[in-house]
């Protein structure tokens, strides 16, 4: 009887116990910075992590507000649209021209389906100040007189560059802006001795190095169909990996659902069979708008484009999911991308 | 008198201790044993990258959370969480859905509200997407 | 429930006692030994407990009540209620279930009330927190409650050795 009573008394004592706090021991130094329109999460190791982490975000603000945004004052890139058609010139190591170069290289490698100059589009479609609206076909075929590479002339001489946009063009280096900035902090955090960190920015992820306990990262790529789940784990070091998608930047308007990556040869969002588009590359900024290339190319645009592009010794490597549920990626991911096989897709390596 | 009390202390008296203690002792290792389990997801939300809410998935009843004049309401059920309603224009964080794994998370850029879920390594380190 | 005048002026005598020995308490410095948010001698349990096996859980019970009302209304705190009722309706629930256990003496029935208060104190303070960081101080309050619990059991057995001569002090 009293052995049941202590019993008793120590479950009763027990219940009140509550679940406590299970605390994640986090590793690294993280932060999280809101700069270029979107949410970046950074997360270095390493003896000067805090350091490099103070660095990183000084470094994306200034390159935010100092250089590529379209609307902040004091922006070189607002200052270039604002030019009317005048020739700007800018100093040898100034970052802006160069960002342009790189976005006109990938426009012409993937023949327009990147295409920096469709400011004037985007902004009728409302995507840039979230005031989303569905632009009417004159509008549209209007604005689109005004966009394309061949507008805009660049050079670069022994003094800097100068950079000329005519025919009303106006520049948008939101396709190509995250990517480069990865690139940058990327050799920022290399010259402070940073071996080992991950970056997320706005979803453009770049992992360096290797885990602490010397594996590779490993990273999850989202299910387009249900973002609780995954298509499968790449495992990378010192790889960008850059996905476009249409799930979740969207609007709808009269049972019409408007997603964010518009086609420049249409104006309108692009329809291309795929749902989702995932590059593996070891640049920044070439990942981010291959990216968005792929995207509009469509499956077959998109392995052209790769092979041409390996031709003159760019490579780079694709997930490709189709709304037809299938899941194809290019024969290099094949060691190192493991399919989810709960997904419910159906995957095929490509040679 | 109800009942007379046993005055002086008896060994059965020990059992009671022997209990109080193992309950301490249960209590104290509580933290290292939550830790461990693989369900233990933590909800962290946080406010231009300050966090204002940190608590396990399994007590966390949604809430409110007011910033750069938006207003999201974030609903856990089921193990997840997700953006239930939001005042912000552009509803990324609506589409966005539930998620209910380590390393996931919604965020509604107008409000710079983060909700993320932090736990046991779940296979992955980052996820793109 | 009949109730003679003599038990009805006995209860309210052991309320004011308590009462005394609440305020009285706070005079002892334990602070200084024992740093812990929430810790004290706990001299009120001897009154809980005297009263549940001289008079009867239900005597118990509303000497408790009045007791935690009367103290949270004199020192003017009415948050002090649910700490005070929580913890001492836990302790005299315990009290009550383990005073039937015959093997057990008033100390081992005493240490557990004591350990029972401490934790219904602590669930008072989650509740009014909203937040679970209390739990960490509860194993150490628990084990000061192994000496508190002694020392009330131990002024109980006095208490019912001076009351030998009287209707509640003596054995049946």
């Amino acid at each position: 009887m009293k052995k049941q009573l202590a019993a008793l008394l120590l479950t009763i004592l027990c219940a009140l116990s509550l679940p406590g706090c299970g605390e994640a021991v986090p590793s690294g130094e993280a932060r999280t910075v809101y700069a270029m329109d979107t949410v970046m999460n950074l997360t270095v190791y390493g003896e000067n992590a805090a350091s490099a982490l103070e660095g990183a975000e000084k470094e994306l603000h200034t390159l935010d507000e100092a250089v590529l945004s379209r609307t902040a004052e004091g922006s070189e890139l607002a200052a270039l649209n604002a030019a009317g058609g005048e020739t700007v010139h800018y100093a040898a190591d100034d970052a802006l021209p160069a960002l342009i170069q790189t976005a006109l290289a990938i426009s012409d490698a993937a023949n327009g389906a990147f295409d920096p100059t469709l400011a004037p589009v985007l902004d009728a479609w409302g995507f840039t100040k979230d005031e989303r609206r569905v632009p009417s076909a004159d509008e549209l075929s209007s604005l689109l007189s005004r966009t394309g590479r061949d507008k805009v002339t660049l050079t670069e001489d022994a003094d800097g560059w100068t950079v000329t946009l005519l025919d009303g063009a106006q520049l948008d280096l939101g396709g190509i802006a995250k990517g480069y900035a990865a690139d940058l902090l990327r050799a920022q955090l290399a010259a402070e001795g940073v071996a080992s960190a991950t970056l997320d920015l706005g979803g453009d992820v770049f992992v360096m190095g290797k885990k602490s306990d010397g594996s590779d990262w490993r990273v999850a790529v989202k299910d387009p169909a249900d973002t609780d789940s995954y298509l499968g784990i790449l495992t990378a070091s010192d790889k960008f990996i850059v996905t476009s998608g249409v799930y979740e930047r969207y609007f709808e308007e009269n049972g019409v659902r408007y997603h964010h990556i518009i086609d420049p040869a249409t104006g309108c969002p692009a329809e291309s069979g795929l749902v989702s588009v995932t590059v593996v590359c070891e640049n920044g900024a070439w990942a981010d708008a291959l990216s968005t290339a792929c995207f509009v190319l469509g499956t077959d645009g998109a392995l052209d484009l790769r092979a041409s592009l390996a031709a003159q010794g760019t490579d780079f490597e694709l997930i490709l999911v189709t709304d037809d549920g299938r899941v194809r990626y290019t024969g290099g991911l094949a060691p190192i991308f493991t399919p989810n096989e709960e997904s419910g897709y159906s995957y095929e390596a490509l040679s | 008198m109800k009942r007379f009390p046993e005055l002086k202390p008896t060994k059965w008296d020990a059992l009671v201790v022997l209990a109080v203690v193992l309950l301490a002792l249960g209590l104290a290792a509580r933290p290292f044993l939550a830790a461990r389990t693989a369900d233990a997801l933590t909800v962290v939300v946080s406010i231009d990258g300050e966090t204002v809410e940190r608590m396990p998935l399994e007590r966390y009843e949604g809430g409110s959370y007011e910033s750069r004049g938006y207003t999201v309401r974030v609903a856990a059920e089921g193990g997840a969480v997700r953006v239930a309603e939001s005042d912000c224009p552009n509803q990324d964080c609506v589409h966005t859905g539930a998620i209910s794994r380590a390393g996931q998370s919604i965020v509604c850029l107008p409000a710079r509200v983060a909700v993320t879920l932090e736990g046991a390594s779940a296979g992955y380190d980052v996820i793109v997407g | 429930m009949k109730i003679t005048v003599r038990q009805l002026t006995l209860c309210a005598v052991l309320a004011a006692l308590a009462l005394a020995l609440s305020y009285m308490e706070s005079f002892f410095p334990l602070a200084l030994l024992v740093p812990l948010p929430g810790v004290k001698l706990g001299l009120a349990n001897i009154v809980t407990l005297y009263a549940l096996y001289a008079l009867g859980f239900p005597s118990a019970l509303s000497i408790l009540l009045v007791r935690c009302t009367l103290g949270a209304l004199f020192a003017g705190n009415l948050s002090a209620l649910l700490f005070s009722l929580l913890g001492g309706v836990s302790a005299l629930l315990v009290m009550a279930l383990l005073s039937r256990a015959k093997k057990l003496s008033i100390f081992g029935v005493s240490v557990a009330g004591a350990a029972a208060h401490n934790c219904g104190q602590v669930c008072a303070a989650m509740i009014t927190l909203g937040s679970s960081a209390p739990l960490y101080y509860l194993p150490f309050l628990l084990l000061v409650s192994l000496f508190t619990g002694a020392l009330s059991g131990l002024v109980t057995a006095f208490l019912f050795r001076a009351m030998a001569h009287t209707p509640y002090g003596k054995e049946n």
